[in-house]
């Protein structure tokens, strides 16, 4: 284990606050992992869609996923820098 | 009832403080019995801390056999050492749906076996050692976890310091009855024989309805018969006793319980009352086996307390083995004996007092409850749009649907809601409100979430209602463009409810937050085309001020009625088992992220459309 990832961990274990963070940060992460995967689903379908309207519902759904694995994106870096700078 | 009840505790309470007056032994004794009793109470306090978590996720998955549930009721009960508690759980978890009534019978019967390690414990090792040593570090560490402010660190606290009070308590009852040698001797006041069984069976019960528990009843009877102030025989009687006693914990906790909870306690209370006959009656079989059992064991000839653990264990295993084949037919009888009362629509059907015992049930009954104020919120938001809310629900494509938009004009919403919902959701919000002081973390906020979905369809319904009058005269309206811009808000309306209708099918959480949030796109495109359209309407002259104003103000009301379904939808029906705040807020879309998202599908429409498709190559 990295030094640095050795003292993270020590943190969080006497910090409640960055412990709350860590498991956000956690959760967002599965979560962004899903959506990410949900989109390569939708991407795929779309390439084999030929009915017009299912192309513009799965369009429309990829583009919501997109959305929100951006702004978690933003989020989890948001995170992150919260967490350097309680080191 | 309630008299007896009341009149018969003063008179209790004086008979107590006269025999302590007059005997500093019994004193001693009783103290024990307190202490005893109060070590119960934290340490089922302890254990309800946990509770929605990892014993009733238990219950929930290892009771889909009667061996399983048996094997459940023995562990919790061994673990907790109360079978009140786990009977008490199995009710509310009954009550709610979460178990069947034959895995409830299995715990119950599991939990009688349980309670008899109890009595092992003590006859094997706490009339021998001296328990006080044990009780004050537990007492120390258990006090200082309490002050923590995390609640697991409490819950163990309780715990320990609970453990700490046990033992404290049958310490006291151990010098209690030492004190007292040659100054009591029950023996001389028993009648010999069966009659002396049937009285001692007696004290067993009114102990054990009186302290509310068989373990501490039968933690007397070990102290005092190790201190040779009951006999033997007695004492046997006395356990017998106990064991009947216990099953009024369970039906005074059933007294709030649906049909379901009745059932199981009825159950609870047959069982134990068979078990105690049958240990009666077979009394000189199971003496027998109990000599034979004993040498076998190693159990000395004079070591009562621990022949008694052994004939406790005896007669319940006996009970269980009688009755776990009898086990459906038993289910067959209790669901005739207690049948299922009909309850009216404007009743609530799955809140019951019992489920508040445990933080799931809570949840459960109010998601079964929520979604029934669902299916009576959307038939009236259909009612007031001028369709059949039967012919919805059968799946009929809206274009489709017959219109009852004459007769529908006549339809008093306020009243229906006042009728047949207003009810239901009063006594959901009462009930979260009770419910939330016991449950803490995930459980209080998927009951916060419930409740936000209740209060999105009431906020439904009164947006239809502001809508009903103007757009079931308009949808009539000689004017073309004003009946085709009504006709469009209602068939909105109509598309969200049969999106969550398909919502409701899906399995996959992802799958069916994201339809959730696609209708979510599609309410917001419609408010930016219906701006526009209405501006056109208003500059080609095709509907009068007038008539635009109400437009768009309905306009207003048909978004808060499609934004607050999905909401609440979003609460009911996505991933029961956690609570929607627990997936990132940041995930989800606010109406600038709509807007920027239908702004580029239409641009890269746009696009798509002026760009010429580039010339296929030959093979």
């Amino acid at each position: 284990m990295k030094f640095s990832r050795l003292v993270k961990k020590l943190n969080a274990l006497f910090n409640q606050q960055q412990r709350h963070q860590q498991r956000q940060r956690k959760e967002l992460a599965a979560a962004l992992n899903k959506l990410k995967h949900k989109q390569h689903e939708l991407k795929a379908k779309l390439q084999n869609c030929d009915s017009e309207l299912e192309r513009a519902e799965l369009e429309e759904k990829i583009s919501i996923l997109a959305t929100q694995r951006r702004k978690g994106l933003e989020m989890l870096r948001e995170l992150d820098n919260n967490e350097d700078d309680n080191l | 009832m309630e008299l007896l009840k009341r009149m018969l505790f003063p008179v209790i309470m004086l008979l107590l403080a006269f025999s302590l007056w007059s005997s500093p032994q019994l004193q001693q004794i009783a103290a024990g019995v307190a202490i005893f009793l109060f070590g119960m109470l934290s340490l089922e306090r302890g254990f309800q801390s946990f509770s929605g978590g990892l014993i009733e996720r238990v219950l929930q998955r290892s009771t889909n056999t009667t061996g399983k549930a048996l094997l459940f009721g023995v562990a919790a009960t061994t673990l907790m050492q109360s079978s009140s508690l786990v009977s008490v759980l199995s009710i509310s978890f009954l009550s709610a749906g979460l178990i069947n009534l034959g895995a409830g019978l299995g715990v119950i019967f599991g939990a009688n076996l349980g309670t008899t390690t109890g009595a092992w414990l003590i006859a094997g090792f706490g009339l021998d050692i001296n328990l006080s040593q044990l009780a004050m570090p537990m007492l120390v560490f258990g006090v200082m976890l309490l002050f923590q402010p995390n609640q697991s660190r409490a819950g163990i606290g309780h715990i320990l310091a609970g453990m700490g009070f046990l033992f404290l308590g049958i310490d006291y009852m151990k010098d209690g009855f030492a004190t007292l040698q040659g100054s009591l001797d029950l023996s001389t006041i028993s009648p010999q024989g069966i009659a002396g069984l049937l009285l001692f069976t007696l004290f067993g019960i009114i102990a054990t309805v009186v302290m509310q528990s068989s373990h501490a009843t039968l933690v007397l009877t070990l102290t005092a018969l190790a201190a040779g102030h009951v006999q033997y025989m007695d004492a046997l009687a006395l356990a017998i006793g106990a064991n009947v006693g216990t099953t009024v914990t369970a039906v005074l906790g059933s007294l709030g319980a649906n049909t379901a909870g009745k059932r199981l306690a009825l159950g609870h209370l047959l069982f134990n009352l068979l078990t105690g006959v049958v240990a009666l009656v077979l009394m000189p079989v199971l003496l027998w086996l109990v000599e034979h059992l004993s040498v076998l064991l190693g159990i000395g000839a004079d070591n009562y307390t621990l022949k008694l653990a052994l004939f406790h264990t005896l007669f319940n295993l006996l009970g269980v083995m009688l009755m776990v084949p009898q086990l459906p037919r038993l289910q067959g009888w209790l669901l005739r004996l207690v049948p299922e009362r009909a309850t009216s629509r404007m009743q609530p059907q799955y809140l019951n007092q019992s489920a508040m015992e445990s933080p799931s049930a809570a949840v459960a009954v109010t998601r079964s409850e929520s979604i029934r104020l669902y299916a009576l919120s959307t038939d009236l938001v259909l009612q007031g749009l001028g369709w059949q809310a039967d012919e919805f629900h059968r799946g009929q494509p809206i274009a489709l649907l017959s219109d009852q938009s004459h007769s529908a004009i006549h339809t008093n919403l306020q009243q229906l809601y006042e009728q047949q919902v207003k009810g239901i959701y009063s006594a959901i919000i009462s009930f979260i409100s009770s419910a939330r002081e016991k449950a803490s973390g995930r459980q209080d906020e998927q009951l916060r979430e419930l409740r936000a979905a209740d209060h999105y369809l009431i906020e439904a319904i009164k947006g239809v209602k502001h809508l009903q009058r103007n757009l079931l005269f308009y949808i009539h309206s000689e004017n073309p463009d004003m009946a085709q811009a009504y006709q469009q808000l209602r068939q909105q309306i109509g598309d969200v409810l049969r999106a969550i209708q398909q919502v409701r099918q899906i399995d996959d959480v992802v799958e069916s937050r994201l339809a959730l949030d696609h209708q979510l796109l599609l309410t917001e495109r419609e408010r930016e085309q219906s701006d526009s359209l209405i501006e056109g309407l208003i500059r080609t002259r095709k509907i009068s001020a007038e008539m635009a104003t109400s437009l768009m103000t309905d306009k207003g009301y048909c978004q808060e009625v499609c934004r607050a379904l999905i909401q609440a939808a979003r609460y009911l029906f996505i991933d029961e088992q956690s609570p929607q705040g627990d997936t990132p807020e940041s995930l989800q879309l606010e109406h600038a992220d709509l807007s920027a998202i239908n702004k580029q599908l239409e641009q890269q429409r746009s696009d798509e459309d002026t760009a010429t498709p580039p010339p296929e190559q030959g093979l």
